[in-house]
């Protein structure tokens, strides 16, 4: 393969010691991996774009992002969706330069060349100046290949790529768990929440894949105070829990499923009409997941994640809430991303359910929520604590993983594998797998 | 013949008093002294900090129900501000953040509907600095407040912020407004 910015096959591989499950800190703060990742990664698999009840009408449209290239979501004038380069093939610039809209097509704001919802080119400034000379099919506006599965919009610009199926595979079973799990699935609660951690992109993903032990010691605090509604002893059952509960693998995605203990009665905090769908829904080994789930964290690779699970801030005054908050890690530096979030609900909760749910989603999982904003700090200090000439060739850790790699759950229900505990670092570490499979060209 | 009365003026003494609580509520949002800064707030308090979203003129739709930054009610600003409060409850800020809030353009009128309520408008620029991250983070914003007269002061209400970054320029919101 070719040989890009002194970054050799063999040298990448190295980077993440399958065998040790360790791996150099140097995939957080060097500039070039960085530059290779836009390429290996971001420009050959299946990224999250948005929702599809972002974009309900023919005509509605929000911009995004792959990697660093600006794409338009859009429903065309048929009701398909569309993924759009947000670049005018004139010269270059933005067509669109808002955070959403709707509208019956683009017009770019230089030339004022006209292009339609699905970004066919409709019209130059002047078609006849170009004298027939030049063929208009070629200037409609580059597309991306895109995949929907459970409400999620996924794309890509690699078309030899498998269908996004084929590439989610066992993953989606899970998939269904969270987002596919009433008739009508999950609807956005507003436009996303975006803010700008100072760290590599890739921290997110882990820790989505995710971290047990953070949980306890970062979120201790507000775990005492409001998980589940603050029940007495929260954290050490909590930590119980973590400790006992599955980390999964299937395909792309890494998760974990924080089970509450037996004496916690199912569907604490539930609608009951929804959980009557969710089990005309869901095969009943899923609903066995859902119905006592303390947090449900996961990432699909590279870097779409989720998190999930109930708060209350009173119990006696305000009832138990699940939030759902899901999220894209946008790799901005080497040493800077952006999160964008969205908070869902299911479309068919009402009303106060909605209200409630958004409440509890931005309450905890947002700059100021009171999940998100200590994690800032710790990842920050990881990218401090990487970028010097020594501390950038230590390596970091996921060695628990050691201990649990060769023992997955035996019986356990569902696609994939399963190990045995929350603490597992496995399903994070997975992620660092399929980093280095991208990157060496394995993949 | 209109039975309306002209609408009530806030006076100047009364104004000055209005001006002396938001700086005082400045300082203790400086001094990060949260649990001071909870009892300013009235029981049925509603908090609100939204977010701007940038619209091509004449396209502008709503998308889900709206979600703010922050919704809060004196529940969750409780616990919002005990964790904030105690050094061993918060990893954000401990050790705390220097913070520098300078509240200006304030704007008073008596409320129409309520005749011990006062509405406030006002903007605020809060500099930050972590203990982490010597370069400062600058957020403006600007409020619409409905204070209500207690005893010899004044208690919030409602506050109705919204900040002035679509991308929020700093790894953390771990403050209040």
């Amino acid at each position: 393969m070719r040989i890009e910015q002194g970054w050799q096959p063999s040298e990448i591989e190295s980077l993440v010691d399958v065998e040790n499950a360790t791996a150099s800190r140097l995939i957080f703060t060097d500039e070039n991996l960085f530059r290779l990742e836009l390429q290996r990664i971001f420009t050959r698999t299946w990224l999250y774009i948005g929702h599809e009840s972002e974009i309900p009408k023919n005509g509605d449209y929000v911009t995004r992002k792959m990697g660093n290239d600006p794409v338009i979501l859009v429903r065309d004038d048929k009701g398909r969706v569309r993924v759009l380069l947000n670049s005018c093939t004139h010269r270059g610039t933005l067509v669109c330069r808002t955070d959403s809209g709707h509208g019956r097509g683009f017009t770019c704001p230089y030339h004022g060349w006209v292009y339609s919802t699905s970004g066919a080119l409709v019209a130059t400034a002047e078609d006849n100046t170009y004298g027939g000379k030049v063929d208009f099919r070629s200037l409609d506006l580059r597309q991306a290949r895109v995949g929907s599965y459970a409400g999620l919009v996924f794309a890509t610009w690699n078309h030899d790529a498998p269908s996004l199926d084929e590439h989610l595979g066992d993953a989606r079973w899970y998939l269904d768990i969270m987002f596919n799990r009433t008739p009508k699935g999950m609807t956005v609660l507003g436009l996303p929440h975006r803010w700008s951690p100072t760290n590599n992109w890739k921290l997110g993903p882990l820790n989505f894949g995710a971290d047990g032990p953070h949980a306890v010691k970062v979120h201790g605090p507000i775990v005492d105070a409001a998980l589940a509604g603050g029940m007495p002893g929260a954290r050490a059952m909590i930590t119980k829990a973590l400790v006992d509960s599955p980390s999964v693998a299937a395909g792309p995605y890494n998760g974990i499923w924080t089970q509450g203990p037996v004496e916690m009665p199912p569907w604490f905090g539930y609608d009951p009409d929804l959980v009557a769908l969710y089990r005309q829904t869901l095969k009943p080994e899923q609903v066995q997941i859902l119905e006592r789930c303390l947090a449900s964290v996961g990432t699909v690779f590279p870097n779409f994640s989720w998190v999930y699970g109930p708060i209350g801030f009173d119990m006696q005054r305000e009832p138990v809430t699940n939030f759902f908050a899901i999220r894209v890690w946008q790799p901005i530096a080497v040493n800077r991303t952006e999160i964008w979030n969205w908070f869902l609900v299911e479309e068919e909760a009402g009303e106060a359910l909605k209200q409630q749910a958004m409440l509890a989603g931005v309450r905890t999982f947002t700059a100021g929520g009171t999940f998100d904003q200590d994690d800032a700090e710790a990842w920050h200090g990881i990218q401090r604590g990487s970028e010097g000439e020594i501390s950038r060739t230590l390596d970091v850790n996921f060695q628990v993983a050691l201990n649990y790699r060769d023992r997955p759950i035996a019986d356990w229900a569902g696609p994939g594998v399963a190990y045995p505990s929350n603490y597992c670092e496995v399903t994070e570490f997975n992620n660092l797998l399929q980093w280095r499979d991208y990157m060496s060209g394995a993949r | 013949m209109s039975t309306q009365t002209a609408p009530r003026v806030v006076e100047d003494a009364l104004y000055r008093r209005l001006c002396d609580f938001y700086y005082d509520e400045a300082d203790l949002l400086s001094q990060r002294q949260y649990g001071k800064w909870f009892t300013l707030l009235t029981e049925d308090v509603h908090y609100r900090v939204g977010f701007p979203e940038f619209y091509e003129h004449g396209t502008r739709r709503q998308v889900g129900i709206g979600n703010p930054y922050f919704d809060d009610n004196h529940i969750s600003l409780k616990v919002r501000t005990n964790l904030l409060g105690n050094p061993t409850t918060t990893t954000a800020e401990n050790p705390p953040s220097i913070y520098n809030y300078f509240v200006t353009n304030i704007r008073t009128r008596w409320a129409a509907d309520q005749t011990d309520e006062i509405d406030v408008d006002s903007r605020l620029l809060i500099y930050r600095v972590r203990a982490s991250e010597p370069v400062p983070f600058i957020l403006g914003a600007r409020r619409k407040d409905r204070l209500r007269i207690a005893g010899d002061g004044f208690r919030i209400a409602r506050r109705d912020a919204m900040i002035d970054q679509s991308i929020i320029q700093s790894p953390n919101m771990s403050f209040l407004l």
